[in-house]
């Protein structure tokens, strides 16, 4: 895919900008932002991103798990989820409202290679 | 049948379902056998009685017929003698009436005695005869004309008297031992009646003689109304000419007063056999002892079972139904909540007693099982509590932790001298290696643990891909599963880290391919071992470990300082690092 859209859903900005910086020396330049649920919803429909990298606990009432589930039914576009928890509740959980194949988890901290890789895979899918 | 199943057939639903209903039957119950052993009694002794007045009656009409027989016998003895006096003999009336007159007056249980020629003609008489009288036509004096002896005649009742009599003849000879005349004493029999009141039998009994044909001869009480009347086909009429000797009977009375009867024959002359004496005692004078002995045990008996019925109704109340309703009460209060509610008996013997000590040690287990239960409720929501803390801690200590790694990262991309960025970028994985102990962190009986060797497996070969010059490198991962709380957890996670990146980074410098072994077990003594070893070129002759200035290797020794523990370098084909260090072994995966 050449030079993908990649939605950054991330309420603490110096990781949203961290992750800026390592997807931009992955190759991937066009990458918009979202700090909350109902705005990444609102994103993804305007501006049909092809990955979103949406981080589960977000602020405001809705989650990242709510957020791609609304995002989902609009575009089907792969979702890497960026969490902390790395537990099977959370994991499950965004399992059964997604295919399998479109869904991916990175957790917390960031190892910028996992990530490049999760990412590469989501995109070739 | 027994008590239980006779209960059940008379019971009428919910009739018997009352204690002291049940416990008033039993006790009425226990009151039957002295009730059938009191009216066995009575039915002996009426049964006695009814001997007893039989024997009498009996007796008594023995006693008349030997009396009887005397009579004759003394009749004979005394017609012997008038018979010899002249005046008799030669025919003096007058004489002879007032002889006979005076000897009647001696002996008053004759009604009369006569003397008749040989044409029947009453010649001399005790009593004055209003009219000639002639008895040639009597049976009674044919006999005697007849047989020349004493003979004794029938039984009847004197048409001037009204009174039963018997006559008796004797035959009167003169000097030539010629029959002249006969001789006739008529015996009164109502000296019958003399003897029963003599006999003194009890009141309401009666003597009565009856002929063949069922005729009253006499009778006590109340000659007069019953003398001559016939109870022919009555019922003791019958049992008297049914019996061939002495005998009893039983007369019942539909409206008079029911007897017990002896009777037998009055002895005699043969065919004297025909007349019979019977006595009758009233059966209610008879029984009265035995009826008077049953009424007073039926009122005792009945008093008794009235007080057992007072004592088991108030006794029922204080005894069973109160100890009952406090068993009750304190279910009642068990169950709506109050574990702490306890009986506590005055008294510990007895059913209730022990009933209540064990409702109380049932309650008591109750109680405390409860108390368990709500321990345990508390220990749980406690731990459910400690867990999302927990969670929500890592998760903030993790975000943090990303901050500053993506602060690291950020400051490392403007950085210019490779060395300084390779040390920012050393940083960060240092930051990884404690934020990954945090992911794998799990409670368990309220401890904060790490599956150690599945942590490794996670993080290191992601750190490892990260080193520049990792290419070509393998990593093993082996060992126990070894649960380590956060305290060990994290300096042994750094440890690692140091210890694979100084191989990757000065272990193959050629860069040729390379192996790095990451392995930990348990030992003896809760000690665990953790060997970091590859197959590199080995450390420098000169590097003395302990002295070494590197901050890689002087966070080895420090961070196996802080694990208490103590570390060793092999030399020979690569390097190995064993570190040995106390962990409590309490947890298992």
């Amino acid at each position: 895919m050449i030079n993908p859209r990649i939605l950054i859903v991330e309420d603490e900005h110096i990781v949203s900008l961290d992750l800026q910086e390592k997807l931009m020396a992955f190759g991937y330049h066009d990458v918009i932002f979202a700090s909350s649920g109902e705005q990444a919803v609102e994103k993804a429909g305007r501006l049909h991103p092809d990955l979103v990298l949406m981080d589960i606990i977000l602020e405001g009432p809705m989650d990242g798990v709510k957020a791609a589930t609304l995002i989902h039914q609009r575009i089907k576009v792969p979702v890497i989820f960026l969490t902390a928890h790395g537990d099977d509740i959370t994991t499950s959980r965004a399992l059964n409202l997604f295919p399998a194949h479109f869904v991916r988890f990175v957790i917390k901290p960031l190892q910028e290679e996992s990530l490049r890789i999760a990412i590469d895979n989501a995109l070739q899918a | 049948m027994n008590i239980g199943t006779l209960l059940r057939k008379l019971s009428v639903p919910g009739l018997f379902a009352s204690v002291r209903l049940r416990l008033l039957a039993l006790v009425l119950i226990s009151f039957l056998p002295a009730l059938a052993l009191f009216l066995y009694s009575a039915e002996e002794e009426r049964d006695k009685a009814t001997d007893s007045a039989h024997r009498e009656a009996l007796a008594l009409t023995q006693f008349a017929s030997d009396r009887q027989e005397q009579l004759i016998a003394q009749t004979r003895q005394l017609l012997s003698f008038v018979v010899k006096q002249p005046f008799v003999q030669l025919g003096n009336a007058l004489t002879c009436s007032s002889y006979l007159a005076e000897l009647t007056k001696e002996y008053p249980q004759y009604t009369g005695i006569v003397v008749a020629n040989l044409n029947g003609d009453l010649y001399c008489s005790s009593s004055t005869l209003p009219s000639p009288i002639n008895v040639s036509s009597q049976p009674d004096f044919q006999n005697v004309v007849q047989t020349y002896e004493f003979t004794v005649g029938d039984y009847q009742i004197d048409k001037a008297s009204g009174k039963a009599t018997l006559s008796l003849g004797y035959p009167v000879f003169n000097e030539n031992n010629e029959l002249r005349a006969v001789a006739f004493a008529l015996v009164d029999l109502s000296w019958l009646s003399g003897l029963a009141v003599n006999a003194n039998l009890p009141p309401d009994s009666i003597v009565s003689v009856i002929d063949a044909n069922g005729i009253i001869l006499a009778r006590y009480p109340d000659p007069e109304r019953w003398v001559g009347r016939s109870i022919l086909h009555k019922p003791l009429a019958d049992a008297i000419f049914a019996s061939d000797g002495p005998g009893t009977a039983d007369i019942p009375s539909p409206t008079g007063v029911a007897r017990l009867y002896g009777f037998n024959a009055l002895a005699g002359e043969p065919h004297a056999g025909d007349v019979y004496i019977a006595v009758g005692i009233s059966k209610a004078v008879a029984y009265g002892p035995a009826e008077q002995a049953l009424r007073r045990n039926l009122i005792g008996l009945s008093i008794a079972a009235a007080i057992a019925i007072a004592i088991v109704w108030f006794g029922v109340e204080m005894f069973i139904v109160n100890q009952v309703r406090s068993l009750v009460r304190a279910t009642l209060r068990f169950a709506s909540g109050d574990l702490g509610f306890r009986i506590r008996p005055k008294h510990n013997s007895g059913e209730f007693g022990q009933l209540a000590i064990a409702f109380d040690q049932m309650a008591r287990q109750l109680e405390e099982r409860e108390s368990h239960r709500k321990q345990l409720d508390e220990e749980r929501a406690r731990r459910i509590r400690s867990e999302i803390m927990l969670t929500e801690i890592q998760h903030r200590v993790k975000n943090s932790l990303q901050i500053a790694a993506s602060l690291i990262s950020l400051q490392a991309r403007r950085v210019n001298d490779i060395n300084s960025r390779a040390a920012l970028q050393e940083s960060e994985e240092r930051i990884h290696a404690i934020a990954g102990i945090y992911t794998k962190l799990q409670i368990k009986d309220g401890a904060a643990l790490v599956d150690f060797v599945p942590y490794l497996r996670d993080i290191l070969p992601a750190m490892v891909r990260a080193q520049a010059n990792s290419n070509g490198v393998a990593l093993q991962v082996t060992g126990d599963n070894i649960l380590l709380d956060s305290e060990k957890a994290v300096p042994c996670a750094l440890l690692v880290n140091e210890l694979v990146t100084n191989s990757i980074k000065h272990a193959f410098p050629d860069r040729k391919s390379g192996v790095i072994k990451v392995h930990v077990h348990r030992l003896h003594d809760q000690k665990v071992a953790l060997l970091v070893s590859d197959n590199g070129i080995g450390l420098p002759e000169n590097l003395e470990l302990h002295s070494a200035q590197t901050l890689g290797l002087k966070l080895v020794n420090t961070l196996t300082d802080q694990l208490h523990g103590e570390i060793t370098v092999e030399r020979g084909q690569g390097t190995a690092f064993l570190i040995q260090f106390k962990a409590p072994e309490n947890n298992k995966p």
